[in-house]
């Protein structure tokens, strides 16, 4: 019984460490695109950090995470769900949640400056959104009207 | 005027106009966000919507079409859309728009975990608003007394909230004058106990 109760009390402390990240914090997310194709000087912010990181190619990407490129620079972002945006110079997006919902994966980009080519391969099953300072973006299978 | 009507209500009856309907081509859309606003461009095949961030007409963007939405506009200065469906007012009189929202999601259950100082807080995120000076945040508990908070960036810190359903909205406050309510969101918001371990033995 009283090796039960040792089990019972490893258990616990097992499921305490183990248990999902929440946004108090920060802990790490599944990588939801990669950075490639990167061109000139790339940074990444991550969303539980301050500074702002060289990029490397293959980078993974979460949510919230943000990226930029100076003058001069390009990159591309490869979402896990199929769609591509490519990032011109002097560029600002971050990495928005993403929610996936049955039969239709879902890309949310934040462009906050500078100059983006989203392209979506398969529009029948997949979406994406992009959000800017003054509008929303979808393109893909399911339009949308608010 | 009928022929947009009838593209609206395919599209919103989940299809497809025509045009899109029976293509598997890429969806191409190049976004350029400046100082003076957004400008869309679809060089796909398939139609895209461009939604205003604020009250406004949701456009569709035919391939080949073009939108820009200026900084202060709810309207689109320049397009070549092909349908419109319509939704709020569109008055166009304010400086700011109101942000959109981005996390936690609509409906979402969030776990934060408490510390010995009290109950874990959320942190609410929505995309920057041009001319923005600073945000005010409305949210209530479980249906309760809306209370106000105030942020100088596209973030806010709730206060400790041991939990429930808290609901949620942004305004944008600019120099002189204050966006619409954001659309309205909501999440579950659960709070993990502090897990504590006696350990035997310390007491004699």
């Amino acid at each position: 019984m009283t090796r039960v109760g040792c089990l019972g009390v490893v258990l616990l402390a097992v499921s305490c460490t183990g248990a999902p990240p929440s946004l108090e914090d920060g802990g790490p997310t599944p990588a939801i695109a990669k950075l490639t194709h990167l061109s000139g000087k790339v940074l990444v912010k991550r969303s539980n950090g301050d500074d702002w990181i060289d990029a490397v190619e293959a980078m993974d990407l979460r949510e919230n995470d943000k990226v930029r490129t100076t003058a001069g620079a390009g990159a591309s972002v490869d979402f896990a769900s199929g769609g591509t945006m490519s990032l011109g110079e002097d560029a600002l997006i971050a990495i928005a949640e993403t929610r996936v919902r049955p039969g239709l994966e879902r890309s949310d980009v934040t462009v906050i400056r500078g100059r983006v080519d989203a392209e979506l391969p398969d529009t029948k099953s997949q979406s994406i959104s992009v959000t800017t300072p003054h509008v929303t973006v979808r393109a893909g299978r399911k339009i949308e009207f608010q | 005027m009928i022929a947009t009507a009838s593209l609206a209500l395919l599209l919103l009856a989940g299809g497809s106009p025509a045009a899109a309907a029976d293509s598997t081509g890429a969806a191409v859309v190049t976004i350029v966000v400046d100082d003076g606003g957004t400008k869309v461009h679809n060089k796909g095949a398939t139609w895209v919507s461009v939604t205003p961030n604020s009250e406004g007409k949701t456009q569709v963007l035919a391939p080949g079409g073009k939108a820009e939405y200026g900084s202060g506009a709810q309207e689109p200065a320049t397009t070549t859309t092909t349908a419109a469906a319509s939704s709020g007012s569109g008055s166009g009189a304010r400086n700011v728009t109101a942000p959109s929202l981005l996390t936690p999601g609509d409906g979402e259950k969030v776990k934060v975990k408490a510390s010995e100082r009290g109950p874990g807080q959320v942190v609410l995120t929505w995309t920057p608003v041009a001319g923005a000076r600073e945000y005010a945040v409305e949210f209530s508990v479980d249906n309760g007394k809306p209370i106000l908070l105030k942020a100088s960036g596209a973030q806010a810190k709730l206060p400790p909230i041991p939990g429930g359903k808290v609901a949620w909205a942004v305004r944008t406050v600019g120099e002189g004058t204050t966006s619409e309510l954001s659309d309205r969101r909501w999440f579950e918001l659960q709070s993990e106990p502090i897990k504590l371990e006696a350990k035997g033995g310390g007491w004699k």
